[in-house]
């Protein structure tokens, strides 16, 4: 699989007809195309009907982001013999920020990346993506959830009350 | 497309609320998330894997299945704290005997949801009664697959029990007797 050196051009088409240039390496970050280019290593054009243009490009954005990161610190480890610990650290700590800086987006986009990470495979995207929905959840009470969740609450209050008096010992917390 | 689906206000697609639940287990938050709607309700109803219940007289084990289905861990606790000074009487209760014989039973074929707890693989009691008779007929149903067995500063099985449950526990598993007081 040491073929990193070819840099086979992919091009990934999103639902709305976009297409999407990328590298090899770039498009192998989705597991569920990388299985695809295993199964059969000619494949250049893959449609992907499950992902808009907008999310897909912020999908390859991230892979792009991350594959290049991969190659900075491993381009490092080859030059200096020894990878160093306070560089790699500084290196994990910017990839961190950018995806921190990444997931500065609305709830609806960010379904939508779960979704796709999901759909392709992302593992890195998809931790990623859901443990921010779920900080988004933590420690909120159902009013505040709907509202950064633009949710409409169809519980009407006899079945909201029946739940509520239903489940006093599930709030406990776990020892 | 997307702006449509802003406009109507569906929230969070089903299969993303599914995989955002699996990182959130703080009862709390769980509490929280069952009372935003009627679909996270339910989502959050079909994949809680733990429930403690700090009162065993509080609900009872056929509500509990058939609110989470997919319970996998299931602590009990019974008698009030104040049983460990002697400052309960005898025969206050908290016999873990319904809960046994519900979790030990098979569930029908009829049934679409987890009548029995199938997926239960670790039961914790507390300050509870369990008999010699509660404790052989949970293991002859689930002594396959429970993985963790914990009773807690119960009391009514004799060393009969201990014999049967050393020889059931086939499959690396974890058994803890606790006692304090």
């Amino acid at each position: 699989m040491a073929r990193s050196s070819t840099e086979n051009m992919i091009t990934l088409m999103s639902s709305d007809g976009e297409e999407f240039m990328v590298t090899e390496k770039v498009a192998r970050e989705c597991t569920t195309i990388r299985n695809m280019l295993e199964d059969d290593c000619v494949i250049t054009n893959i449609p992907l009907p499950n992902v808009t243009s907008d999310i897909l490009s912020m999908v390859i954005e991230y892979c792009m982001e991350h594959v290049a990161a991969a190659e900075k610190a491993a381009a490092e480890t080859a030059e200096k013999g020894s990878s160093s610990a306070p560089a790699a650290a500084k290196a994990n700590k910017d990839l961190e920020e950018w995806d921190k800086a990444f997931m500065n987006v609305d709830v609806y986009t960010l379904c939508d990346l779960i979704l796709a990470a999901n759909y392709l495979n992302v593992s890195g995207l998809l931790d990623l993506t859901i443990q921010t929905a779920a900080n988004l959840i933590k420690g909120k009470s159902p009013e505040q959830i709907r509202k950064t969740f633009h949710i409409q609450n169809d519980l009407s209050l006899e079945e909201e009350e029946k739940i509520r008096s239903q489940t006093p010992w599930a709030f406990e917390k776990s020892e | 497309m997307v702006e449509l689906r802003r406009m109507v206000s569906l929230g969070i697609p089903d299969v993303a609320l599914g995989l955002v639940l699996g990182f959130i287990d703080d009862p709390r938050d769980r509490a929280a998330i069952s009372l935003v709607c009627r679909a996270w309700h339910r989502a959050d109803a079909l994949s809680r894997q733990h429930v403690t219940i700090a009162m065993s007289y509080a609900t009872g084990p056929a509500r509990l299945a058939r609110r989470f289905p997919s319970l996998v861990s299931l602590k009990i606790k019974s008698k009030p704290r104040a049983a460990m000074f002697n400052l309960i009487p005898h025969d206050w209760g908290g016999a873990a005997a319904p809960w046994i014989a519900h979790i030990a039973a098979p569930t029908p074929p009829s049934f679409s949801f987890s009548f029995s707890f199938d997926l239960l693989r670790s039961l914790h009691l507390r300050r509870m009664v369990v008999t010699d008779s509660d404790l052989s007929l949970l293991l002859a149903a689930k002594a396959p697959i429970l993985l963790s067995l914990k009773l807690d500063r119960c009391d009514g099985f004799s060393t009969h029990s201990l014999s049967l449950i050393a020889s059931s526990c086939r499959q690396p598993s974890s058994f803890a007797l606790l006692f304090f007081a």
